[in-house]
């Protein structure tokens, strides 16, 4: 589903301190509805505690937050009834059974016994736990753990989610379960804000994203956007023997080529984004009757343009 | 030594809780000893407020009101009844006697139509005694009624009210009172046994807590991967545990010798009382890691430690004397280690300091020992289990 | 809505294991071991017959020795061997078995442990040594041999003032000595303060409190400290129950603060269950103690009213610590043990002149001290036939609970935390 204009959450100029500590820096963003929202950012960036602060079970010094046009506060129920939160760790009840707990969080936005069953059996549909429905938690791996964690968040179907690092240390399986299932949450009308660690989930997940750091929005835009706002060059390697000198000096002369390397045969280039790019060195060859015997080309991915930005690692936060 | 510096980490993050704990058992420990310290004197259990109204005001009623407060501790109260009977419910007055105007006159023309009002509330013991204590002295004065025919001339009443201070006064020798030794020994020994309630609460809350903290699975294995040999962890794990119960009980033995005089270091009933604890606490720390083998839910340590600490130390006599306690019980409770210790403490209370039994001493010092070793034995070889378990 | 959340939080409390242990079946054994261990005092005169006080009694003077051992005559008897148990002599009033004898003797009887002390017949009388001889008995021995010299001496100064005052009615004094009557009114009143020291509990067991109704014992003041204590023991629920709710304590309290439900919606569908079953549970162990037959009086309504309260003010402490402070789930814990044995030590659960030092000195103490108040509240029912002094404690547990209640509300109303 194509995201609309119409603004989810809106947080403008947010600040949180922790006594010295600045956690959230006059953050503002704006998440619009029906998106997947991506926010990246390396451990104690502020993710979860901005997360916290707009669901308003945070304290803030300063700025303002709005869901769906009003403002949110703690008491703000109507908006809270919109809303489904999947914490980071798996948050349920150990006394209670894989059933309990939906029906036991489901229950707390969903008065109608029936309507509440009918949710219920979908969510565990939905996170393909029919197999565990009379199983305590303790007795699941984590993998099943964390679809539940999730099918406790999502059960009454929230037009708003917020999912913290929903498939930090799951199996291959039960990540792509979880993948799927907010993919299609997304089709049924939910915005949804996702945190993690992991590029690829972003990239295949997310409309847009913000890159976090010490508190900070670095940049908000699709994957595409922001890579491309990076400085980061793309590599191009061909291997092609006898190249010309005058064929090296006019590479060497275009501006868009930031490096030029050629030594026994093997020609390395790095060109800005944007810039000539592998097809026109292609073509170049071309015109001048040269066939390069491979050639390869590496663009930054999201990772390196998250490395140049925040200059960490990303990595799991376990 | 990473896992004996690990648990002492874990201890020192939990302190708030470790020193609250041990703030409290002090606590309880200096009450408790300041007031058997106060009342040294082994032959008074009990000493009662008592309020004596004296409305005749006589040389007669104030050596009878003297009398009576001889021991006790006086209350100062109003001739009101609301007054007095909150005293009474605030328990800050145990007995109350009221001696009317005409008391003297009364009592030496016709005891039997004696007016004196006496009140007690708070227990049947203090009013029996009371009552005893009045009918004796009456009883006395009784002799001189009888001796005067009835009517005590005004001018003896000095001279029979010192013969009355002479008969009353106490007079039978205790040996070891006579010999001038101190009995302090005696009033440690009742501190020391106190301790052994404050160690097994302790263990519990503190080293078990801490202990099953380290034995987390996760923790464990971890520190076994990073080639700490089992063997080697399990020493240093119960090296610690042993270190940290010996500064708790090294800081309790301070406030009992504080209390009690450290006079007691030198003799030689105190230093036995001394080794028999420290043999305790040892017995008691390879009880705690014991249980805490075969109960290991960390969460429950300190309800396990309030629990066990209250049952062991109201069957084996550390709360409520012996003498009050259901033989059969006491005899139950000799499977723990702190029957022995308290065995021991009950001996020098009981006996005067040369007729001391260290022999008989010695042997619950054995018991005990005999007591660790099993404890210790049985963890080990509980671990042992649990590691070819691979749990 | 609400329906839901008390059958949830219902199933959460009771499916909970250590909930079940710690809060259930502790309390049933501690009283039981509580009662077991204090059993003996249902007949403590038997027991004391069976285990009297051994003398070896020295004659160093005969005339000393034979006043003594007549003395002693009516309290016991000559012999210190074991009494076969078919024997029916004795009684109540065998409080001492002696046995005459010189120093050697006695010295030697004292080392085969044949008897617990040696007494020299002399004036003054002197314990000369004693062997296993507890605090109870020897107190029981010097107030009775103090006793045995009051008489002497009385005997002797009012003999001594009729010589030498030649009075003229020597029918009152048969050769200056006490008359018969006289020494066996002193022998009762003795024999009553011996008594005394051990029959102080007798009034517990419901067969026999009809005679002291108005009097209380210290062990009754163990069993109502010891009941008070029980009754206050939920307090650790109160301080759990909270971590549910509360989104800076716990996951489960995060992500319910994240639900369209107010937080004192909340408080109540958690707190409700557990205070129904607590109460429920207060007046089984209530119900248990008379079933071993402690008597703790008759007034059954008013202490089932002051247990229930003294049970919702020990949930509402606990729901006012954990809505005020964010301790660590370990701290939590230990406060919630620490807290009720701190008030039940200061009530005189372990120490039973502990009531009398708090009065002296931080008499303030008593007033905030709910298991002090509870305790007080079932000695007031035992005690004043007038209710007043027990409403009086009834209304210092509803400040208690009015108190808790508004801290626990006004910690809750903070609906956004500091941090998380």
């Amino acid at each position: 589903m194509k995201a609309n204009r119409e603004v989810a959450v809106k947080v403008d100029n947010l600040v949180k301190r922790y006594k010295e500590l600045v956690a959230i820096d006059h953050l503002s963003l704006e998440i619009y509805q029906g998106e997947i929202f991506g926010l990246l950012g390396p451990n104690g960036s502020g993710k979860s505690t901005l997360i916290n602060s707009i669901l308003s079970l945070l304290k803030y010094d300063q700025g303002e937050v709005e869901i769906f046009g009003q403002k949110m506060k703690p008491t703000a129920y109507d908006l809270k009834q919109q809303i489904g939160l999947v914490p980071q760790e798996p948050t349920v009840y150990e006394e209670l059974t894989v059933y309990g707990n939906i029906d036991y969080f489901c229950g707390l936005y969903i008065k109608d016994k029936t309507e509440r069953q009918a949710l219920v059996e979908e969510a565990i549909e939905f996170t393909g736990l029919n197999d565990f429905i009379k199983f305590n938690p303790s007795k699941l791996s984590g993998g099943l753990l964390r679809r539940l964690n999730l099918a406790c968040g999502i059960a009454h179907k929230p037009k708003l989610i917020f999912l913290d690092e929903p498939t930090v240390a799951v199996d291959p399986q039960s990540r792509n379960r979880i993948l799927e299932g907010v993919k299609d949450l997304q089709t049924q009308g939910s915005t949804i804000v996702y945190t993690t660690h992991y590029m690829e989930e972003v990239e295949i997940l997310c409309d847009r994203l913000s890159i976090l750091d010490k508190g900070n929005v670095l940049v908000t835009g699709t994957s595409a956007e922001i890579i491309s706002m990076s400085a980061l060059d793309e590599s191009i390697e061909l291997e092609i023997y006898g190249m010309p000198d005058h064929i090296l000096q006019e590479l060497k002369d275009n501006t868009d080529i930031s490096h030029l390397d050629y030594q026994d045969g093997r020609l390395i280039i790095k060109t800005k984004q944007g810039g000539i790019g592998l097809l026109g060195i292609l073509h170049l060859m071309e015109e001048n009757d040269l066939t390069p015997i491979s050639v390869s080309s590496k663009k930054p991915t999201l990772n390196d343009v998250f490395l140049e930005i925040t200059g960490k690692e990303l990595k799991d936060n376990v | 030594m990473k896992v004996f510096k690990l648990f002492l980490q874990i201890i020192n993050k939990h302190k708030g809780f470790a020193i609250m704990y041990i703030m409290i058992m002090i606590m309880i420990i200096s009450i408790v000893g300041s007031q058997v310290v106060a009342r040294n004197d082994k032959f008074v259990l009990n000493e009662a407020a008592v309020a004596v109204i004296d409305h005749e005001q006589s040389e007669f009623s104030a050596h009878f009101k003297k009398y009576l407060l001889e021991g006790n501790h006086q209350v100062e109260v109003p001739d009101n009844r609301d007054v007095i009977a909150d005293k009474f419910y605030d328990e800050s007055l145990d007995y109350l006697v009221i001696i009317p105007q005409d008391f003297s006159e009364t009592f030496v023309k016709d005891p039997n139509s004696l007016d004196l009002q006496t009140n007690s509330m708070l227990n049947q013991q203090v009013a029996v005694t009371f009552e005893n204590k009045i009918n004796s002295y009456l009883n006395i004065w009784n002799q001189y009624r009888i001796l005067y025919d009835n009517n005590i001339p005004e001018d003896k009443i000095s001279g029979i009210i010192s013969e009355v201070d002479q008969i009353m006064m106490p007079s039978v020798k205790v040996a070891s009172q006579e010999k001038q030794q101190s009995e302090s020994y005696k009033t440690f020994s009742y501190i020391i046994s106190q301790i052994n309630y404050v160690l097994i609460v302790l263990g519990f809350s503190i080293i078990g807590y801490s202990f099953l903290v380290m034995e987390d699975p996760l923790i464990k294995k971890r520190e076994l991967v990073s080639g700490y040999a089992e063997g080697r962890r399990t020493k240093e794990l119960f090296l610690a545990s042993f270190t940290v119960m010996f500064v708790i009980w090294l800081l309790l033995l301070l406030i009992a010798l504080m209390f009690t005089g450290f006079d007691n270091l030198t003799i030689k009933a105190s230093q036995f009382l001394i080794i028999s604890n420290f043999v305790h606490l040892i017995a008691i720390t390879g009880l705690v890691l014991f249980i805490c083998h075969i109960y290991p839910k960390k969460d429950s340590s300190t309800f396990l430690g309030n629990m066990v600490g209250l049952s062991i130390s109201f069957t084996t006599g550390i709360f409520v004397t012996r003498d009050f306690l259901n033989q059969v019980l006491l005899k139950v409770s000799s499977i723990t280690p702190t029957y022995w210790d308290v065995s021991n403490a009950y001996h020098v209370q009981s006996n005067m300091l040369n007729k001391i039994d260290y022999g008989y001493m010695f042997k619950n010092i054995f018991v005990m020992l005999i007591m660790a070793a099993v404890f210790i034995l049985l963890t080990f070889v509980l671990r042992r289990m649990k590691l070819k378990e691979g749990t | 809505m609400f329906k839901h959340l008390l059958k949830y939080s219902s199933k959460v409390y009771f499916y909970n294991k250590a909930n079940m242990m710690w809060n259930f079946i502790f309390p049933f054994v501690f009283i039981s071991v509580f009662f077991l261990a204090l059993g003996n005092f249902k007949d403590p005169t038997a027991e004391f017959s069976k285990d009297p006080i051994k003398l070896a009694i020295i004659a160093s003077d005969q005339q000393e020795a034979d006043n003594l051992t007549e003395f002693l005559g009516y309290f016991g008897e000559e012999g210190i061997a074991e009494q076969a148990k078919s024997t029916e002599t004795s009684s109540d009033d065998v409080f001492f078995k002696y046995q005459l004898t010189n120093a050697e003797g006695a010295d030697q009887l004292l080392e085969d442990q044949a008897v617990q002390a040696i007494v020299k017949a002399s004036n003054p009388i002197e314990i000369l040594a004693y062997n296993d001889l507890s605090k109870v008995k020897s107190s029981l021995l010097n107030q009775f041999l103090e006793s045995y010299e009051s008489i002497c001496k009385t005997t002797t100064v009012i003999g001594d003032r009729y010589i030498n005052e030649k009075l003229s009615n020597p029918e009152n004094l048969s050769n200056s000595q006490l008359n018969k009557q006289d020494i066996n009114t002193i022998i009762e009143q003795t024999k009553m303060d011996l008594k005394a020291k051990h029959e102080d509990t007798i009034d517990i067991f419901s067969d026999k409190s009809e005679s002291t109704e108005l009097s209380t014992s210290p062990l009754l003041i163990y069993f109502f400290a010891c009941l008070a204590y029980i009754a206050f023991y939920p307090l650790n629920t109160g301080v759990t129950t909270l971590t549910e709710i509360t989104a800076n304590q716990t996951g489960v309290g995060l992500r319910n603060s994240a639900t369209p439900i107010s937080k004192t919606k909340m408080f109540f569908a958690v707190f409700i269950p557990r205070w129904i079953i607590h109460c429920i549970f207060t007046l089984a162990i209530y119900l248990y103690i008379n079933l071993l037959g402690i008597n703790l009086g008759n007034n059954y309504l008013q202490i089932i009213v002051l247990l229930i309260l003294g049970t919702t003010s020990a949930i509402l402490t606990g729901t006012a610590i954990g809505a005020l402070f964010n301790f660590n789930t370990g701290l939590k814990m230990g406060i919630s043990i620490a807290l009720p044995l701190v008030f039940s030590f200061a009530s005189g659960m372990m120490y039973n002149g502990m009531p009398r030092i708090i009065a002296q000195y931080i008499p303030w103490f008593n007033k905030m001290n709910p298991i002090g108040i509870i305790s007080k509240g079932l000695y007031m029912l035992y005690s004043d036939p007038t209710f007043t002094r027990f409403n009086q404690q009834i209304f210092s547990l509803l400040i208690i609970i009015g108190i808790m209640f508004i801290l626990t509300i006004f910690g809750l109303r903070r609906n956004s935390y500091e941090s998380i």
